[in-house]
């Protein structure tokens, strides 16, 4: 099963094709620095005013800022508002040579 | 947010992120999460995942409390204490039995000799009427009541369609109603008089020409011998007689008519049921000077169903009076009371006549005897008995 994921990441990459096409892939959404949504996440790591940590298939996406909270979380998404100062995305892998 | 509504729970947990990863892993949203303090969370989820919530929480050793329903159904589930609320249901749900039940509009149809108004007026004392049952005003005995009543009508037919009663009619016509057909009538005199001519065309003469007859003396009679038996008709006769009148016919000396139009007013009522609105300040009353003229319109429903609300407009003409201008009282009063005595006589003329006219300063007076050859006989309906006719 890796493999064959492994081998459609290949493809996408090889074909230079979006990103939003692979499955389960990750979607971060970040409006006006007030609202983020992040799409296909596997739950939050650490929740508190000041950083939310979301567990996505890669790693994990940090919203740190202030007054953060979560207004919807869903099986699919996750929605974080507040004065976002960054978003960050910490990848358990090795980076990718291109 | 479903029918159901949501729930807004405050939960104490040790380890937040943790506790919101195991919910997302049971597939349970969560909406308006507020991070309260490091144990604490305020969160709305939806109530049909309330109970696995709990579990969840159960199982893991932490508090929660429910701090607030919200929803359609949670706002629904609080106002049923109100009494205003119980009471507008309890209303609606009573008026939604009984209405349908109920006759509210009455209409007629079939018509054409009967007026309507007589009709519903009938149907009003048989029970046919505002808030009726409809059961009831379907009934036979409605039917038959109302036949009873008015006599005219040969079949009576009612319809309910919603809360709109029809009384659907059939009227007799002038044959069936009896009004020459089995009558037994005699002729009798209308006046004192002197007979002058006699043509009988059924019946039997009881007076002969050249006879004084007082007012109300059999003329002729309904009923003939035949020997064996008795034969009953509606007589019919043309009996003329010489009579004599006497009149006094008075006039003003001055008098005013109508001249130009000066002023046309336009005023508006409405009419709701019986009940007058009138949209102007005064009484409505006019003076002499004015014609009055005035138009109702009903609300009137697509289908011809006429609703018991009207605008009712006016118009008031008001005319300049000028002074009459006759040129002989004497001749004017002459010629009306030869036209009103002519009026006033079945049929013939004025014979003979001795006037006398004088004017007594505001008032033209004219006295005035006169013989006339008129027809004097009229019809007397005979009482009719159930062996009438037959002998004992």
């Amino acid at each position: 099963m890796k493999r064959s994921k492994g081998i459609l990441e290949q493809v996408v990459h090889g074909m230079e094709l979006s990103a939003e096409s692979m499955p389960r892939e990750s979607l971060v959404e970040l409006i006006a620095g007030r609202r983020a949504l992040i799409e296909h996440h596997y739950g939050i790591s650490q929740y508190s005013r000041e950083a939310i940590h979301v567990k996505v298939r890669n790693g994990e996406i940090h919203v740190i800022g202030k007054r953060l909270a979560l207004v919807q979380m869903t099986q699919e998404r996750l929605i974080i508002t507040g004065e976002i100062a960054c978003v960050q995305m910490c990848t358990n892998r090795k980076g990718r040579e291109d | 947010m479903g029918v159901s509504g949501m729930v807004s729970v405050c939960i104490t947990s040790a380890d937040i992120a943790q506790l919101l990863r195991v919910l997302h892993e049971s597939r349970i949203e969560i909406h308006n999460a507020v991070y309260l303090d490091d144990l604490r969370i305020r969160m709305q989820i939806r109530k049909g995942d309330l109970k696995r919530i709990e579990a969840i929480l159960k199982r893991r050793g932490d508090r929660f409390e429910i701090m607030e329903y919200i929803g359609f159904f949670w706002t629904i589930l609080q106002q049923s204490k109100s009494i205003i609320l119980l009471g507008t249901l309890f209303i609606i749900i009573v008026l939604t039995v009984y209405i349908p039940t109920r006759v509210f509009f009455v209409r007629v149809e079939g018509n054409s000799l009967i007026p309507t108004s007589a009709i519903l007026e009938n149907a009003e004392r048989c029970g046919i009427e505002f808030g009726a049952s409809r059961r009831e005003v379907r009934s036979e005995k409605v039917k038959n009541a109302l036949l009873a009543y008015i006599p005219e009508l040969q079949w009576v037919g009612i319809n309910t369609k919603g809360c709109v009663a029809t009384i659907s009619i059939r009227e007799k016509t002038i044959q069936e109603t009896g009004e020459s057909f089995g009558r037994i009538t005699s002729i009798v005199a209308k006046c004192d008089a002197i007979i002058e001519s006699c043509t009988v065309q059924q019946g039997s003469l009881q007076c002969q020409i050249g006879q004084a007859v007082e007012k109300d003396q059999l003329l002729v009679s309904a009923y003939t011998d035949c020997g064996l038996t008795i034969q009953a008709v509606d007589a019919q006769a043309e009996i003329f007689g010489q009579t004599f009148r006497t009149m006094e016919t008075i006039i003003p000396t001055d008098c005013v008519t109508r001249g130009s139009l000066m002023d046309t007013t336009t005023r508006y009522s409405v009419l709701i049921g019986k009940k007058l609105i009138n949209f102007y300040k005064d009484s409505g009353i006019s003076d002499g000077t004015c014609v009055k003229m005035y138009k109702t319109d009903y609300l009137t429903l697509p289908g011809g169903f006429q609703l018991p609300f009207a605008i009712i407009t006016e118009w008031i003409f008001k005319y300049e009076t000028a002074p009459f201008q006759q040129t002989s009282s004497e001749q004017w009063l002459e010629n009306y009371t030869l036209s009103y005595l002519k009026s006033q006589m079945i049929a013939g003329q004025v014979l003979q006549a001795r006037t006398s006219y004088f004017e007594d300063g505001v008032l033209c007076r004219m006295h005035g005897q006169y013989i006339c050859l008129e027809m004097i006989g009229q019809s007397k309906e005979e009482e009719i008995f159930l062996k009438h006719g037959e002998d004992e």
